[in-house]
């Protein structure tokens, strides 16, 4: 078993924690408040991972873990992490071209996802009307401060840059609390649903110049993450602060820049494939995120 | 009828999402139960139960809850159901992957649940895998190894017992089949269809697929003998099982064979073997001289490049005459008005010139460097160079080139095969983690000698997620340097794949044209344009 690449957010050369979860294919070790993930290379980067193959887990909950220079130690496993490529996602695109190539992109996107949803039967009931009341609580926030959110293609001091006025909308602010208490946590499986999906809208805020409207939604989910599963919280907590997996990276950056138009389908199943139903859920993030941002066309999220 | 509601609490257990979905459908189905719900404990979701008059729940977020709602007796008969299937699912894994399917511990068990099962895929150490092959065999399951350091006296005491007990050895070393439709180890997804093959060649036969599903026809089986199959020493076993089974499957119309060169004596005896059947059979024993075997027969047809293997099968299933291979005949030709390897090197010229009179090369630029991941496209790769008069250095050299000293270090005209043992040491195989490619084709590309940097992308099962980004920054790199250096590099590339894979080859090809790449439709055809460029 070998250690092929990690995350940039994984620590080192020193750190200490213990095992949090043993699972099929990955574990997770707590250091310092954040969860590590160790897991099978088949499965792609997150901030947090780190990807070895040949990947059994030999480890039981509460077992120390440990990393002295570099090398991992817990339970049976042993992982050399010095001198592993380290997956860093590219900057976010400097400004944002809305057009309607990039709706038609997002119709593609959305019709993959439906297709996916329902061969896999994972339709999750509930989760599309909670979406919809983020969304109109990101949007109402954003007409009180004129430019965050509304303003549509053609207009690089508010959509695309991201240029927002001061965060005092706290009628949006309460809006969007009550909306993302309704999600986090919501549904079934070790990430729920509403957490994968605002961790897909808050990619697209992030990535796509949504500045203003990303720190309101970043701070109110920082507020709730401790109403989900540890796991969930954890990811919640990385998109708030802007870090992704590269999945939802990958598909976010081709549908907010327009560059690399062709890879859109690709990454989206790709995006789909994350664990059981997250992906699906990650992925109805992303398109609320782009109708919030006013690139996508008025269609049910999730 | 009085209904009750009750719930259980399972502490600290994760399910994934969609065995949980299931397993409340499963319970809400059972008579006499009006609703039930299997979530974890988040205060989301215990907001929930509460609201659907399951009830309150005193849980945490790291706590399984299974709540029902109905007649007693159904409510009782849910929560037993629940337990049961709960002990029947493995712990789902970290949110970034798939479901665990049940655990079973040994062959035996996997028999016992189900006396269908008639193949076992082993991957072990190979000093262990002898071993739980012929644990298999006595089983009476067929068995892929994907298993590579497999002695090889082990590997014949293997194939002796499964041919005692008829059944069917792939490997050891095997590393690509499509079994009944069923992709195993690297492998792409294609159509069903006519064609069966059968490899000593794991890119070699991931070529064939492809290239067989591209001109729209299907793969009835691939079979994989693994590499040292048809050595003197094992004497084509596997190769001449997967024949014989071909040719009495109803499904089968052509079958194609592809290895590196067999052994002569066991190359005699397969084509011996293949002008017996009724099923036409293609040969491509990449690098033997079709001559020395007798040339074409009307059952048995030589094929020189892996791709003109697949075009002749499918000409044969279609009743139609065998195209021409061009790939070949460019080698040492000269290109023709029309012809489709110059129309695809014009395709990504707007001026219309081929593109391999379009890269003006610095004078000091004159070498072919070649950054392969599948074995069999670097040992096509330096057979077509070879034959268009270049003499190149490899790891992997075939007859006529040289042996690469430090393969660290490219020198002349170099053609690599990095998924070799010399580059896989310690580290996975380049086509399921490409950074090693992608850093090697970068330090090709600074060499102010190279003028032409050949490559391949394998899409497929077990393949790379993203086999590109990182290839691209590296052309993107390269051609950035090159530039303000006042070199112009060449960069030639082919995609084993299909659009049906999980990677997508329409959009991997997109975005490598995109970076300014010449995209060949093969590998031959990439290797014969990159060799026709060197200045």
């Amino acid at each position: 078993m070998v250690a092929v690449s990690k995350g940039y957010l994984v620590p080192g050369p020193d750190f200490a924690g213990n095992v949090h979860s043993v699972f099929a294919t990955a574990c997770n070790l707590a250091v310092d408040g954040r969860l590590l993930t160790v897991h099978d290379a088949a499965s792609p980067h997150t901030p947090t991972s780190v990807r070895v193959t040949g990947w059994r887990p030999r480890a039981q909950a509460g077992d120390p873990a440990r990393c002295v220079a570099g090398v991992l130690s817990f339970g049976e496993h042993v992982l050399d992490l010095r001198a592993l490529p380290v997956w860093t996602p590219p900057s976010p695109a400097p400004s944002v071209i809305v057009d309607v190539e990039d709706a038609e992109d997002a119709e593609e996107v959305a019709r993959i996802r439906e297709q996916y949803v329902e061969a896999e039967g994972i339709v999750v009931p509930g989760l599309t009307e909670r979406a919809e009341s983020l969304l109109e609580a990101l949007v109402g926030r954003a007409e009180s401060l004129p430019g965050a959110l509304v303003g549509r293609a053609g207009s690089p001091s508010g959509v695309l840059a991201g240029r927002a006025g001061s965060p005092s909308g706290e009628p949006g602010r309460r809006d969007v609390s009550e909306a993302v208490a309704r999600l986090v946590g919501f549904g079934p499986g070790l990430t729920p649903s509403g957490d994968d999906l605002l961790v897909g809208v808050l990619a697209v805020l992030s990535r796509g110049g949504g500045g203003a409207a990303f720190h309101t939604l970043a701070s109110v989910v920082r507020r709730h993450a401790g109403r989900t599963t540890d796991v969930g919280a954890h990811y919640l907590r990385l998109a708030a602060g802007g870090h992704f997996g590269e999945p939802i990276v990958n598909l976010v950056d081709a549908l907010v820049t327009g560059a690399g138009r062709a890879a859109v389908p690709a990454r989206t199943k790709a995006a789909l494939r994350v664990g059981a139903s997250s992906g699906a859920d990650g992925v109805a993030g992303v398109l609320l995120g782009l109708r919030a941002l006013g690139s996508c066309p008025d269609r049910k999220a999730a | 009828m009085i209904s009750i509601r009750e719930h259980r609490i399972y502490p600290n257990r994760y399910q994934d999402s969609v065995a949980l979905m299931a397993l409340s459908a499963a319970l809400a189905k059972l008579p006499g139960i009006q609703t039930a719900s299997v979530v974890m404990g988040t205060g989301t979701n215990l907001d929930n139960l509460r609201e659907a008059g399951l009830g309150e729940v005193d849980a945490g977020p790291g706590d399984l809850v299974v709540a029902v709602l109905g007649e007693e007796q159904a409510v009782a008969r849910a929560l037993e159901l629940a337990e049961e299937l709960l002990a029947e699912q493995s712990p789902g894994d970290a949110g970034t992957g798939t479901v665990a399917a049940r655990q079973l511990r040994s062959l035996r068990q996997a028999v016992e649940e189900n006396p269908a099962h008639n193949l076992a895929l082993i991957s072990v150490p190979g000093a262990y895998a002898a071993a739980e092959a012929l644990k298999a065999l006595r089983l009476g399951l067929n068995v892929m190894i994907f298993s590579d350091n497999v002695p090889l006296d082990q590997e014949i005491e293997i194939k002796r017992f499964a041919e005692e007990q008829d059944l069917l050895v792939m490997g050891p070393d095997c590393g690509t089949a499509i079994v009944n439709g069923l992709p195993l180890g690297f492998a792409n997804v294609v159509r069903r269809g006519r064609i069966g093959v059968v490899g000593a060649s794991g890119t070699g036969m991931q070529e064939i697929t492809c290239r067989v599903h591209q001109l729209g026809e299907g793969i009835s089986q691939a079979l994989g003998t693994g590499g040292h199959d048809l050595s003197a020493q094992v004497g084509a076993v596997s190769m001449l099982r997967g024949l014989r089974a071909l040719a009495a499957d109803e499904a089968t119309d052509v079958i194609v064979l592809v290895s590196k060169p067999p052994a002569e004596t066991v190359a005699k005896s397969v084509i011996e073997e293949a002008r017996t059947l009724d099923v036409p059979v293609v040969i491509c024993f990449l690098g033997a001289d079709p001559a020395a075997f007798g040339g074409d027969t009307p059952g048995v047809h030589f094929a020189t490049t892996l791709a003109g293997s697949a075009d002749a099968a499918v000409a044969l299933a279609r009743g139609e005459a065998r195209p021409e291979d061009r790939a070949v005949a460019l080698t040492g030709g000269e290109t023709q008005p029309g012809d489709p390897v110059v129309a695809l090197a014009q395709g990504q010229d707007r001026a219309g010139e081929p593109y391999f009179d379009r890269v003006r090369f610095a004078p000091a630029q004159r070498y072919l460097r070649g950054v392969l991941t599948g074995g069999t496209f670097c040992y096509e790769t330096q057979l077509l160079a070879r034959a268009a008069g270049i003499q190149a250095a490899s790891n992997t050299p075939v007859a006529g080139n040289s042996a690469l000293g430090d393969v660290g270090t490219s020198t002349g005209h170099t053609i690599l095969d990095l998924g070799d043992d010399a580059f896989t040491q310690g580290r996975p195989h380049p086509m399921i983690d490409p950074a090693p490619r992608d850093e090697r084709l970068l330090a090709e590309a600074d060499d102010p000698a190279t003028a032409v940097v050949l490559f391949d992308v394998v899409l497929g099962y077990g393949a790379a997620d993203d086999p590109i980004s990182g290839l691209l920054d590296a052309i993107g790199q390269a051609k950035a340097r090159a530039e303000r250096e006042g070199r112009a590099l060449a960069f030639v590339g082919h995609v084993c794949g299909t659009d049906d894979d999980p990677q997508d080859r329409s959009a991997v090809v997109a975005r490598l044209r995109e970076a300014g790449a010449l995209v060949a439709e093969n590998n031959a055809q990439a290797a014969v344009i990159a060799a026709r460029m060197i200045p």
